[in-house]
């Protein structure tokens, strides 16, 4: 008597051991899941997702690949034109770093 | 505090001759009629002048406040642009840049739009000193954005000077395949490499010592911290600019030498400039 209880207890719950896994494998739980926002459980896809995005353009050169006396010439002229505009930057940061306020008199 | 006493001492110093006349008055009457009725008429005169210089202090006030708000407006809106214009610096703090420069201007917008309606001396006087305290936060966010924008950049100058030594050590390559002497060359390609390096990681320092740093809330040692950091940053990037400016050097006499190396050039890609680089139609 005893040990038939046993077995039928023990079928009753590989039977639900192996729904359960059928659920899982069917996908059943995944609108849980998703439902409870695990974000830590896919850190892999999402930094491959990131990476997938460039960062930065490529070429910065309006010359491109031209390797000419000439065209170096014109990479130079460009990289004149961005020194001038950091030095311009540079005073601006340089003002902000000296700046006083008006003194307010009341 | 002598600024509240100055301004104690002046209120008394304008009240005095009407205090004055309002003694003598009552108590002279049967006296010295004819006196009593001129000093009433300068008592009723004097009132209005109180008055009117008071007025005349919150309209110089609040013309004083507008133009200290204007000037970081300004200076906000310049810095603002900068930040836009940054291509090298990602959205995430761009987006963080962004909103501390927006705060601060609506905190100024909503102050000078309070001062201008401002009848109440009292809360005037609150919100013209909260101008003078307010500078703190200005004095950070607007050095904040310009060290990012400025060290963004750095790397868009450096990211040139990589596509060009690129360039340089093929047509280098070349020569020295010919038989030239490339030795200075390399030399000089060598310390590029290392000043497009050293102006990264300066660029980098800059933004890294001065990106998180947070208003002072009127702690002093806070606000030296931030001040450190932001000196700090501010030499990072001079550092940068030497390092641009020496390989810019370097760039030099490489393009120098390679032109005495004539006829040789160019032997390398010489394909012609990428579309984005002609003249729009």
């Amino acid at each position: 008597m005893y040990i038939s209880k046993l077995v039928i207890a023990i079928y009753i719950v590989l039977v639900l051991l192996l729904g359960g896994v059928g659920l899982w494998a069917a996908g059943a739980f995944d609108g849980l899941t998703s439902a409870l926002n695990l974000d830590i459980l896919n850190p892999q896809e999402e930094m491959a997702e990131e990476q997938e995005q460039p960062q930065e353009p490529q070429n910065e050169l309006m010359t491109g690949s031209n390797a000419s006396d000439q065209a170096l010439e014109q990479d130079v002229n460009q990289l004149d034109a961005e020194l001038e505009a950091f030095n311009e930057s540079s005073a601006e940061l340089d003002s902000s770093l000296e700046d006083e306020s008006i003194e307010q008199e009341y | 505090m002598h600024k509240k006493l100055f301004t104690g001492l002046l209120g008394l110093s304008l009240l005095a001759p009407a205090f004055a006349f309002a003694q003598l008055g009552p108590a002279n009457t049967d006296v010295r009629p004819a006196a009593t009725t001129e000093l009433r008429a300068n008592a009723t005169t004097t009132r209005p002048n109180i008055d009117a210089t008071a007025e005349e202090r919150m309209r110089r006030a609040k013309a004083l406040a507008g133009q200290e708000i204007e000037r970081r407006l300004r200076a906000l809106n310049a810095t603002a642009e900068r930040v836009e214009k940054a291509r090298r610096l990602n959205d995430s703090f761009k987006a963080e840049l962004r909103t501390d420069l927006n705060s601060e201007t609506n905190n100024l917008n909503t102050l000078r739009a309070r001062i201008e309606a401002g009848e109440d001396p009292e809360t005037l006087r609150a919100d013209v000193q909260s101008i003078t305290r307010s500078h703190r936060v200005f004095a950070l966010v607007v050095p904040q954005a310009h060290i990012a924008a400025m060290a963004g950049r750095v790397v868009t100058i450096t990211a040139i000077m990589s596509e060009m030594g690129g360039k340089l050590k093929a047509r280098t390559d070349t020569a020295a395949a010919a038989g030239e002497d490339v030795a200075a060359l390399v030399a000089a390609l060598e310390s590029l490499s290392a000043h497009i390096d050293s102006a990264n990681a300066h660029a980098r320092a800059a933004v890294q010592g001065t990106s998180s740093l947070e208003p002072d809330q009127s702690d002093t040692a806070v606000l030296q911290a931030n001040q450190a950091a932001l000196k700090a940053a501010r030499e990072e990037l001079r550092l940068a600019h030497q390092d641009i400016v020496e390989g810019r050097a370097d760039i030099r006499i490489i393009i120098d030498g390679l032109k005495a190396f004539k006829p040789a050039e160019p032997t390398t890609d010489d394909t012609p400039a990428p579309a984005e680089s002609e003249p729009a139609e």
